[in-house]
């Protein structure tokens, strides 16, 4: 049984009808980690607001997305806005702006249940004291009582990781939750996002354009270039026998450990020259 | 502590305006040409007589002295006398305080209900046509002078409508229901220009909030566009608006004297005309020192404002 399916999923911007995202399908089980990866302006975040309904209006989308058999692609916004934040959720990159800074933390993660579960008040506050508690935060209390610019942020990513889970989702959505924090505090959020996924038993697509990061929570991997899926399989296959030259450049750069000292250093373009420069 | 550091900051810059504002008021009208005693004596007077009226009204002495006085007694409630009546400035200026606060306090609510919901559609909707309408018509009213607007509004709801009244004033004691009848028209006349400059505002600053991080997590958890933006778009665009909003009321007060001469209101614009044209000074002082003190009280309130809406100032440290 597939939770999210995709099929030939066309995503075109503006007038002029560019094309971000290029008749691109996949499948993705209950539970199972799906990474994509490319570079900026490959199309992986536009395929991830898409599966959120939260494209702009100068968007034109076409092919089908199922999520748990109801076709997502024509439906009215306020039938997906009852979907988001229940059934699927999403983590966005930015954590320092991504929270309102005028309102309270514990504030906007309840306010995600009261809009879903339709729970407020006490009940409700102490579930997200739970949230945050589960999501790393030891000193929960005090930082649902915080408003963001009092986090730092790691602390903020953990806020919005309890807001896209608080509700049990089955499909989170992650776009680059890492990358806008620093190594070491990307190892520790990394790690409780595969933690709580498994807790939570979401099925999860993992947006990025570093194979290392992917590599450390999904299974399996899409490579994205240019709006395309180039290649996809499980993340082990891939970084052993990488087909397309594109990937072997990536598998290639995220393995600049191996490269001996003095030596120079691998790009994409040495496995895949592009006819002209971007 | 940060919050009583930026309150001790604020006073000190509305005491110093405060300052400024007097001195300057006081300049102008000593600036402006005439002599008062010419004026209240008439035509036919000697220099003689003249001189010696000056003198009466203290007018002979050097400006630091008068310019002391006139502070030093507005410290303590007494605004001076006027020169022709010799009336009490305050007492003459104290019931019409009232109507121009009425007007101007109806106008500013008024255009605030009206710009903030269609600022906030010309945003949301600013693609289609309902953005690009409510947007034209924001561009109209900025272009119709209030005195304009009054005189129309009087020609359809007074003259043939006969719904209320064309001018003057009923105070809220003598009749409620009269008093609120006589300000509708004149708080609308006022309030078209002023919704319309704000709802530029209003949009600008939603259109800002449309493109913020938080506002895509707020619709990433589920909520529709015109909640998320009333949830978590309000606030912080607010903190923009009250700006405009407190500079927009020097606009309201100046559009309040001509409305109020419009509609023959006995506000403080009315007097302030009257005294101008008679060159009785000293109402004139009270009176432009009065709104000026108005103004200057507003936009420190409005900064006042600016600790209660962003957390950010009121609780301290930055990680």
């Amino acid at each position: 049984m597939t939770l999210l399916a995709v099929r030939d999923l066309t995503v075109r911007f503006g007038r002029r009808r560019l094309v971000a995202v290029d008749s691109i399908s996949f499948d993705l089980g209950p539970r199972q980690r799906l990474g994509i990866i490319g570079e900026s302006g490959s199309g992986k975040t536009v395929t991830a607001l898409a599966l959120m309904g939260l494209l702009p209006e100068t968007a034109q989308v076409s092919g089908s997305i199922q999520l748990a058999g109801r076709e997502l692609v024509g439906l009215p916004d306020s039938a997906i806005a009852r979907l988001r934040g229940d059934l699927m959720s999403m983590v966005f990159q930015e954590p320092m702006t991504a929270l309102d800074p005028t309102m309270r933390v514990g504030r906007q993660v309840a306010e995600v249940l009261l809009l879903h579960a339709g729970r407020s008040g006490g009940p409700a506050r102490a579930q997200v004291i739970e949230m945050l508690h589960r999501v790393g935060l030891s000193d929960s209390e005090r930082v649902a009582d915080s408003y963001p610019h009092q986090l730092s942020g790691g602390q903020r990513q953990r806020c919005l990781l309890a807001m896209a889970l608080i509700n049990s989702p089955d499909l989170v959505i992650c776009d680059e939750p890492t990358t806008a924090l620093d190594v070491t505090v990307q190892a520790k959020v990394l790690r409780l996002l595969d933690e709580v996924l498994t807790a939570e038993s979401a099925a999860c697509v993992f947006i990025s354009h570093d194979l290392a990061v992917v590599s450390q929570v999904c299974s399996d991997v899409l490579v994205m270039l240019d709006g395309r899926i180039v290649e996809a399989g499980p993340v082990a296959r891939l970084f052993t026998a990488p087909e397309h030259p594109y990937t072997r450049g990536l598998v290639a750069t995220s393995r600049i450990d191996e490269v001996p000292p003095g030596a120079r250093l691998p790009t994409v373009e040495d496995f895949f020259p592009r006819e002209q420069a971007r | 502590m940060r919050i009583l550091a930026f309150l001790g900051r604020r006073l000190g810059i509305f005491a110093l305006s405060l300052l400024g504002a007097s001195l300057l008021v006081f300049a102008v009208c000593a600036a402006l040409p005439g002599e008062v005693a010419a004026i209240i004596l008439g035509e036919g007077a000697t220099p003689d007589q003249i001189a010696k009226l000056t003198a009466q009204l203290g007018l002979d002495r050097p400006w630091p002295v008068r310019y002391a006085e006139w502070v030093g007694g507005m410290l303590r409630g007494d605004f001076g006398t006027s020169y022709f009546t010799g009336q009490n400035v305050l007492q003459l200026m104290a019931p019409r305080i009232a109507v121009t606060l009425w007007l101007v306090f109806f106008a500013l609510v008024l255009s605030v209900l009206v710009a903030v919901p269609v600022g906030m559609l010309a945003a949301m909707k600013r693609r289609s046509w309902i953005g690009f309408v409510a947007s034209a018509a924001a561009q109209l009213g900025m272009a119709i002078p209030a005195f304009w607007a009054a005189i129309a509004l009087v020609l359809v709801f007074a003259v043939w409508l006969h719904q209320l009244p064309a001018n003057g004033y009923v105070p809220l004691t003598t009749d409620p229901a009269s008093w609120a009848a006589h300000l509708v028209l004149p708080v609308i006349s006022l309030a078209i220009v002023q919704a319309s400059v704000l709802v530029r505002y209003v949009r600008s600053a939603f259109i800002e909030v449309l493109s913020e991080d938080y506002y895509r997590t707020a619709r990433a958890v589920g909520w529709r566009p015109f909640p998320a933006l009333l949830r978590h778009g309000l606030r912080n665009a607010a903190l923009s608006l009250v700006t405009v909003i407190g500079l927009q009321l020097a606009s309201v007060l100046v559009g309040a004297i001509v409305i109020e001469s419009v509609f023959a209101l006995p506000g403080l614009g009315s007097q302030l005309l009257d005294a101008v044209s008679q060159r009785d000074l000293s109402i004139v002082q009270g009176v432009v020192m009065f709104l000026a003190a108005a103004v200057l009280l507003i936009n420190f309130l409005v900064d006042l404002s600016y600790a209660w809406i962003d957390p950010r100032l009121r609780t301290g440290d930055e990680r």
